[in-house]
């Protein structure tokens, strides 16, 4: 094929070979969905939550338990969790297989200003291998575009998968974030929407082996 | 019985006694001593003084107010120590006079003795204007006393315009050949000739004992020597007998060692009232240099240290900063004052930041992994000093899960996570999230739809915190899912958690 041959320059983003990091799901709907066939590391990926307890938090627990095995080769990184809504639990967390010694719980000053310093903190340390952060709507002003992009610049240097959990309100402002998902109950299943996903596309994924009991653990992980 | 009442006079101990002379000087300890004398000090230690202008120190003398240290410009015009101050006026009219600070004359003094310490390990303060150093010890490490004499002028010369020094074998008589600015002594028999010519000044005996001896007819030390001993110790005084001693090694010279503070402090002048964080953080800058450089030069690190911004009518207002261990790396203590200033505001302006050191440690080698270019322990400590600066202690924690049936016990804050876990398994399910009191579902049962259950937790009566709960997996109208409990006590439903 010539180099001028029209063929040749037709654009196939959608196949590109996808070279990112990532750490697979654990459900296999979703992994199909995802470009490369994981969470995005080294990015920001956006949750947008309707409430707590519909199996948000569920949805990232294999990846996180693969994240926690040691091994020798991988240095410790911490999982730093920014100002989680409730207390982790961790006898669940460590019946889905997270290794909780690299937990780290840090709780700022009320206000999305000083979360979000730490959530900068957390990542550009380049201690962290996943920073959970949940950031509230403030009233009227929300977390701002160039915020964002700092943390996504941040995220992408130090290779630290940052996970924002955001009220649904908030999907509809622009974002650098990587991945762009909404999590929602439908009858049965946790609801999986991929609002903007880089290199991928749009899309909808049941995730019915999240049970009810929050056991998924027993099945999920690379099953 | 004689010797009883000889032995009684040490009770009442007669200053006309002249001690035994032990001609032979005490040569086994070959000792070298310099004494660095700086006849200025009292003017070059004041700071940010124009040196080029006419500027006299001045100190009451009987009354009078007499010159004890003049700038070049006032040499210049004929002002010389000792001279009075209505003199000094009269031959220079625009000279600025100020007065001795004593203080900052013993800083100076402490600072270059610190610097000494570099050349040897004996370093002795001799107020008002000496430091003295043994280099007996250092002769060897240095090569040379011309090596180590080279180092020290030229440390001087940065220092100070006007200095002297002198190397001797005992400690007073290089105090004494400095302050009449002669030669070096380096050998025991030339040590008596170059003493015995000195001015009875160099003593810097009471200038009434010096007129005493200069009466008698007395000009140097040399001819002091000569007279008989108990005569001398009775008309003058056993303590001079003994310096005399002292410097022809005679007697033992003992000298006080210098030794550092154990703390750093430096103060920082703002130059105008300010609470601009910038200005603050460039003065912070510059001290935190100072006291790294401090550290690394006494191979020391801080667990902590505070800042005191001096206002000009109120008390200072004081910032800790406590780390999570000893460190003497500049790029970590920055970040970690920058973080406050630019956070805290003060509640007036302030005029000068004083930075004090925690106490200095030694510093802990630690070894360093070949291939990682800052140690990841190292930057999580890090990360955990900037977070606990800001939200507290308290607000940065690991988990660990507790041997525990009641769920609001069966996990703990653990401090970063670093202590190894017991693996406690619990069978059955348990929610991701635990609310941090469970919560009375005023509805009651009705509102749920319980999907599995019961499990019966029944414990702790031997704390006082005695549970009897049944708890159920349960599911609302939103499709939240929900570990609920009824307390077999009071009947009621509670939420205590998530299944996230």
């Amino acid at each position: 094929m010539e180099w001028n041959d029209p063929q040749a320059r037709v654009w196939r983003g959608n196949v590109a070979a996808f070279t990112r990091a990532v750490v697979p799901t654990g459900f296999h709907e979703l992994d199909r969905s995802l470009p490369g066939g994981g969470w995005p590391l080294g990015a920001v990926t956006e949750i947008f939550v309707e409430g707590y307890g519909i199996g948000e938090l569920g949805l990232l627990m294999p990846a996180l338990a693969a994240l926690t095995k040691e091994t020798p080769a991988t240095p410790k990184k911490w999982i730093a969790w920014v100002a989680p809504p409730f207390v982790p639990y961790a006898p669940a967390l460590q019946q889905h297989g997270v290794n909780i010694d690299r937990l780290l719980m840090i709780h700022p000053t009320a206000g999305n200003k000083s979360r979000l310093w730490a959530i900068e903190q957390a990542v550009r340390s380049g201690s962290s291998a996943v920073v959970l952060a949940w950031i509230a709507t403030d009233a009227g002003r929300d977390v701002e575009d160039v915020i964002l992009r700092r943390l996504q610049l941040a995220a992408e240097d130090q290779g630290c998968w940052v996970v924002l959990f955001r009220p649904t309100s908030a999907r509809l402002a622009r974002s650098p974030a990587a991945l762009r998902i909404r999590v929602s109950q439908a009858p049965a299943t946790t609801r999986v929407e991929i609002l903007k996903c880089r290199g991928g596309r749009p899309n909808i994924v049941d995730v019915a082996s999240l049970a009810l009991d929050g056991s998924a653990s027993a099945q999920a992980p690379n099953a | 019985m004689a010797r009883l009442l000889q032995s009684l006079d040490l009770f009442d101990p007669a200053p006309a006694q002249a001690p035994p002379v032990d001609d032979r000087p005490a040569r086994s300890q070959q000792q070298l001593w310099i004494a660095v004398c700086l006849p200025n000090l009292a003017f070059e230690c004041l700071p940010g003084l124009d040196r080029s202008l006419p500027a006299v120190v001045v100190e009451p003398e009987r009354g009078n107010l007499r010159v004890i240290a003049a700038s070049r410009a006032a040499a210049e015009a004929g002002i010389a120590s000792g001279t009075k101050l209505h003199t000094a006026l009269a031959l220079a009219a625009s000279i600025q006079v100020f007065e001795r600070a004593p203080s900052l004359e013993r800083q100076c003094l402490e600072s270059l003795a610190a610097w000494g310490q570099t050349l040897t390990s004996m370093v002795s303060v001799e107020t008002p204007e000496s430091v003295l150093l043994e280099v007996a010890g250092s002769l060897k490490l240095f090569g040379s006393l011309d090596a180590i004499e080279a180092r020290l002028r030229a440390e001087l010369a940065r220092r100070y315009r006007d200095f002297r020094f002198c190397a001797a074998p005992t400690a007073t008589a290089a105090l004494w050949l400095a302050r009449a600015g002669s030669a070096d002594v380096l050998h025991w028999q030339h040590l008596s000739g170059s003493l015995a010519g000195l001015p009875l000044a160099v003593t810097r005996w009471p200038s009434e004992v010096q007129a005493l001896l200069h009466e008698v007819g007395l000009r140097t030390v040399g001819d002091c020597v000569r007279l008989p001993r108990d005569g001398f110790a009775r008309r003058v005084g056993r303590g001079y007998l003994l310096d005399l001693d002292r410097a022809f090694g005679r007697c033992a010279d003992l000298r006080a060692g210098f030794e550092q503070p154990q703390v750093w402090s430096a103060l920082a002048e703002l130059g105008q009232e300010t609470v601009d964080s910038v200005i603050f953080i460039e003065a912070v800058e510059q001290l935190l240099r100072e006291l790294c450089a401090e550290l690394a030069k006494r191979q020391a690190a801080i667990a902590g240290l505070t800042l005191a911004f001096e206002h000009l009518h109120r008390p200072a207002t004081v910032e800790c900063f406590d780390l999570r261990e000893p460190t003497h790396d500049r790029e970590r203590l920055l970040p970690l004052i920058e973080d406050r200033l630019e956070r805290s505001l003060l509640p007036v302006p302030a005029v000068a930041v004083r930075m004090t050191s925690g106490t200095f440690r030694p510093l802990e080698r630690k070894d360093t992994d070949l291939f990682e270019r800052k140690p990841l322990a190292e930057s999580t400590q890090a990360l955990l000093e900037r977070l606990q600066g800001r939200f507290g202690r308290a607000a940065v924690h690991g988990l660990c899960v507790m041997p525990e049936h009641r769920p609001e016990k069966a996990w703990a804050k653990s401090p970063d996570g670093d202590g190894r876990q017991a693996r406690v398994l619990v069978q059955e399910a348990r929610p991701l999230w635990l609310l941090q009191q469970p919560v009375i579902i005023a509805a009651g049962k009705a509102s749920l739809k319980l999907v599995s259950g019961p499990e019966r937790i029944e414990s702790g009566w031997w704390d006082e915190q005695d549970v009897a709960r049944d708890y159920y997996t349960a599911k609302n109208d939103n499709g939240q899912r929900l570990w609920v409990f009824r307390d077999h006590r009071t009947r009621s439903w509670f939420l205590h958690g998530l299944f996230g």
